[in-house]
């Protein structure tokens, strides 16, 4: 957890268990970590080129 | 959650923030419990605000608020002050170690229209971008201090549901899941919002002609990857070039070529645009460099070497290159012209000129060559003119009528584009004969150097006149031309009368083929990526308000505690803050409302029944049940209970701020109600608390905070109490504290001074000596500091003591007199006195 996303946890938690969440799940874990917006956007864009690649 | 710090500022200090002013105010805050009173008007809120700037840097009047940005200019630095004196807040906080570190933010500008403020934020000394070590969250805006303002408890309560949505959510600290929600709905828009390639639009012009059929197929077409697209589009593309020529071609090469051309002819029937190509000429070929002929030539006997091929070819003659007796010469007949010494004398001449003779065979072949480059570059001169050069009149006229057909401006395009394709054929003319005559002296060089004739001065091959012309002419092509003007007029009206037929179109299509592949297997992969983004958008806003839902629970519990703590015991509660069933967009304030005790309660919008004494309340327990749920270290509170709900003041010191000290929270709590500070501070008693007045008595020098923990200050306090009562038995009360205060003050002053001089004396050791203030006068004499104080001394019992005779008490302005005086004579002596001041 980072001061940038405190509650990203809590967001985690509270996502099913569902297919439609396992991609919002990718993006939550993909930006847990991130301490700036610039960096989180650099985080899910990272995932986005994945899954477009 | 958080786990709650163990912070605590241990001192603040303040310059030129709006009330305070050219002078550094520094407040000892070394205790869990400041309370800190002043009048209106005294710098209360610039003191809470100045903790919201520090934390924050922002101003939340300035961010929840709406109205011209403009009315906040200028509004951080203190009017009086000049434009570049330094303005900061500063405060040292100790952390969990027990290190206090220096937290300074210093204003570079203030708010100026829409522009915000700037400002710098060091921690001893280092520069930092938040104070996220202090478990402040300064994502939250100006909210994420844990500082009351009346103006913040205002807008949660008079703002729309939606809006209070997004002010519980910063309450709630749970903005970043809408901001982390918010930068994944903007990869999407980043893909919606690729721009379409080359290719793609080629395609969408085809799927608006006669073969749109072909288009809608390749777009539909659905193929794992980008080799298999190809494939299929390759074989729509041909079927669409079938469909159009009437057979079928062999490839996609095959098919560009047989287009092409279709393209072009019809093109033609239209208008002859192709008859105006104008094709640049070759590049000039170099002119042969002469000069190791000239050299040999020179070196050489010119006899000899005119003589030189009919000698050599004599030599060759074996019967005569051996004799060894004279015989008669094969050239010019004579008898026993060549004797054996004339034929050696001969081989000698011609072994002398071998070189020459080797470079006048290579002077010869590139001359020769240097001519035929000539010819083949003078032709393409003659065919860079356009071939509507050629047109004669039949032809002419029937052009004519074509362009008058296309537009009324055609017809005077072609007669320009005409003029001056005649006009660059004449000019292309000129530089073909200044070939010709360059082609003329180079046919010389080649004679001369057959000859072995030495070229005469001035006989080079000179390009001059040719140069000049051929600079001229390639100016006039490749400047903006005629032809230009009617290319540009005509090919958009030619594109569009063949448009809808779609062979122009299908042409582009395939010679984008490259681009079209990898832009439709892009676009796939993005619709695809698109919707997953969509779907993951969905499940994190369902999530969001799960979050959001157990937040409210937790929130609406902690609420309604810290209401019970300032309002217990009444019938009209709090019921718990609610998302609207519709989503996690509005939220509603609940208020349970009960006829008796015992009752069922009856749940209503708070905001439509609540009193303005509840509705503050509720903002406060909000307030403080946020700052419960971040687990802020510390909460400061400006004017917690207004002066109308008097009733209240009581069960805030004694339930609500001795909850908040007992959780762990430092207090700062500001009041004008001198009660209030009273209670505060006698009911905490055991906090140790740290008492200040405000006052501003110099509006350049600022706000200056007078520690009041003692009890001079505290008799100071009460005085406060009753000072502007209407009656005299209200006035009674504010005499007897001032009277004390004065009492105080004197005891205080003796002992200092007596212990000053060696003798050591107690407050409690003056007591005994003298306890009135009539006795303690004249103990003071020796230690007044001015004739004026002790005069004013004199006063004091004079205005408080009246006799018994007198029921009446001193007029309020009396009193405001006497409080004057007394601080005055306070303020001298701990000046003076400093920390040695016995208290």
């Amino acid at each position: 957890m980072t001061t940038f996303l405190p509650n990203i946890d809590d967001l985690l938690a509270a996502l099913p268990d569902t297919k439609a969440a396992v991609d919002a799940r990718e993006l939550a874990i993909a930006g847990a970590t991130a301490e700036t917006s610039t960096e989180l956007d650099q985080a899910l864009s990272a995932i986005v080129q994945e899954w477009l690649s | 959650m958080k786990t709650r710090q163990q912070m605590r500022l241990e001192w603040l200090e303040i310059r030129g923030f709006r009330a305070f002013g050219s002078e550094a105010r520094r407040m000892d805050l070394t205790s869990n419990l400041i309370v800190v009173h002043a009048g209106n008007s005294q710098g209360k809120t610039s003191l809470a605000e100045a903790v919201e700037f520090l934390v924050t840097g922002r101003s939340s009047r300035r961010d929840l608020f709406g109205g011209a940005k403009a009315e906040y200019n200028e509004s951080l630095r203190n009017a009086h002050l000049p434009a570049n004196d330094p303005v900061w807040v500063a405060a040292g906080i100790r952390n969990d170690a027990g290190i206090i570190r220096e937290v300074r933010r210093e204003l570079v500008t203030d708010f100026s229209g829409a522009t915000d403020c700037d400002s710098r934020l060091t921690v001893d000394g280092e520069e930092v971008s938040s104070l996220s070590f202090l478990g402040i969250d300064t994502i939250e805006g100006a909210i994420a201090a844990p500082v009351l303002l009346q103006h913040t408890l205002r807008y949660v309560l008079s703002t729309e549901p939606k809006q209070r949505a997004t002010y519980f959510k910063a309450l709630l600290a749970l903005s970043d899941l809408d901001l982390f929600r918010e930068r994944v709905r903007a990869q999407a828009a980043d893909l919606e919002h690729v721009s379409t390639g080359p290719g793609l639009l080629s395609l969408q012009r085809l799927s608006q002609t006669d073969l749109a059929a072909f288009a809608i197929k390749i777009q539909q077409l659905d193929v794992p990857n980008r080799e298999t697209l190809r494939v299929s589009m390759e074989q729509v593309l041909l079927e669409a070039g079938t469909d159009v020529l009437g057979r079928e071609s062999e490839s996609i090469s095959h098919l560009i070529e047989t287009l092409d051309q279709l393209v072009r002819e019809r093109n033609d029937l239209v208008f002859p645009l192709n008859d105006f190509i104008v094709a640049l000429p070759t590049e000039f070929p170099p002119v042969p460099d002469l000069s190791t002929y000239i050299e040999e030539i020179r070196r050489a006997d010119e006899i000899s070497a005119t003589l030189l091929p009919v000698l050599t070819a004599v030599l060759r003659v074996p019967e005569i290159a051996h004799i060894d007796q004279p015989v008669d010469c094969p050239v010019c007949l004579t008898a026993d012209g060549l004797t054996p010494e004339r034929v050696k004398d001969i081989q000698t001449r011609l072994r002398d000129t071998t070189q020459l003779s080797a470079a006048s065979s290579a002077a010869e072949n590139a001359v020769r060559n240097f001519r035929t480059h000539l010819q083949t570059w003078a032709n393409s001169v003659k065919n860079s003119i356009p071939s509507a050069t050629a047109w004669d009149h039949t032809r002419e006229q029937a052009v004519a009528s074509a362009a008058a057909g296309l537009s009324t401006e055609i017809p005077v395009l072609l007669t320009a584009a005409l003029e001056y394709v005649r006009r660059i054929a004449a000019r292309a003319q000129e530089v073909v004969d200044a070939a010709r005559h360059v082609d003329a002296t180079a046919a010389e060089m080649v004679d001369l150097v057959h000859r072995r004739v030495n070229v005469p001065d001035g006989a080079t091959i000179s390009l001059v006149d040719l140069e000049e012309l051929l600079s001229e002419f390639l100016d006039e092509l490749s400047a903006d031309n005629e032809i230009v003007s009617l290319r540009t007029a005509v090919q958009p009206l030619l594109s569009t009368r063949l448009q809808s037929e779609g062979t122009q179109d299908l042409l582009d299509v395939l010679r984008l083929l490259e681009e079209l592949v990898a832009e439709q297997y892009s676009e796939k992969r993005r619709t695809i990526v698109l919707q997953r983004l969509k779907s993951a958008d969905g499940a994190l806003k369902k999530a969001i308000g799960t979050v959001l839902d157990d937040r409210f629970a937790k929130m609406s519990s902690a609420i309604m505690r810290w209401w019970g703590s300032i309002r217990p015991e009444e019938l009209v509660g709090f019921a718990g803050v609610k998302r609207r069933a519709a989503g996690a967009i509005f939220v509603n304030l609940v208020a349970a409302l009960q006829a008796d005790a015992e009752g069922n309660a009856v749940e209503r919008d708070a905001l439509g029944v609540f009193s303005d004494s509840q509705l503050n309340a509720l903002g406060l327990s909000t307030f403080l049940a946020r700052a419960e749920l971040v687990q802020s270290p510390f909460v400061f509170l400006d004017d917690p209970i207004p002066g109308s709900d008097g009733d209240h003041r009581l069960t805030f010191c004694q339930n609500t701020l001795a909850e908040l000290l007992s959780s762990g929270f430092q207090v700062i709590v500001t009041t004008y109600d001198p009660k209030l500070a009273e209670l505060a501070q006698t009911l905490n008693e055991s906090w140790g608390p740290i008492t200040y007045d405000l006052t501003l008595l110099n509006v350049a020098e600022g706000t200056e905070p007078v520690q009041s923990s003692d009890l001079f200050s505290n008799y100071m306090l009460q005085g406060e109490d009753g000072l502007n009562a209407p009656t005299a038995v209200g006035r009674r009360g504010a005499c007897t504290a001032y009277r004390s205060a004065a009492e105080r003050l004197a005891k205080q002053i003796i002992a200092t001074n007596r212990t000053a001089s060696g003798i050591f004396t107690s407050v409690t050791d003056v007591e005994q000596e003298a306890t009135m203030l009539g006795d303690l006068i004249p103990l003071l004499g020796p230690f007044t500091l001015s004739a004026d104080e002790k005069g004013k001394w004199q006063v004091i019992p004079k205005v408080l003591n009246p006799g018994n005779h007198d029921d009446g008490a001193p007029s309020t302005i009396e009193l405001k007199q006497i409080r004057g005086n007394l601080r005055q004579i306070a303020k001298a002596h701990k000046q003076k006195w400093g920390r040695d001041l016995i208290r």
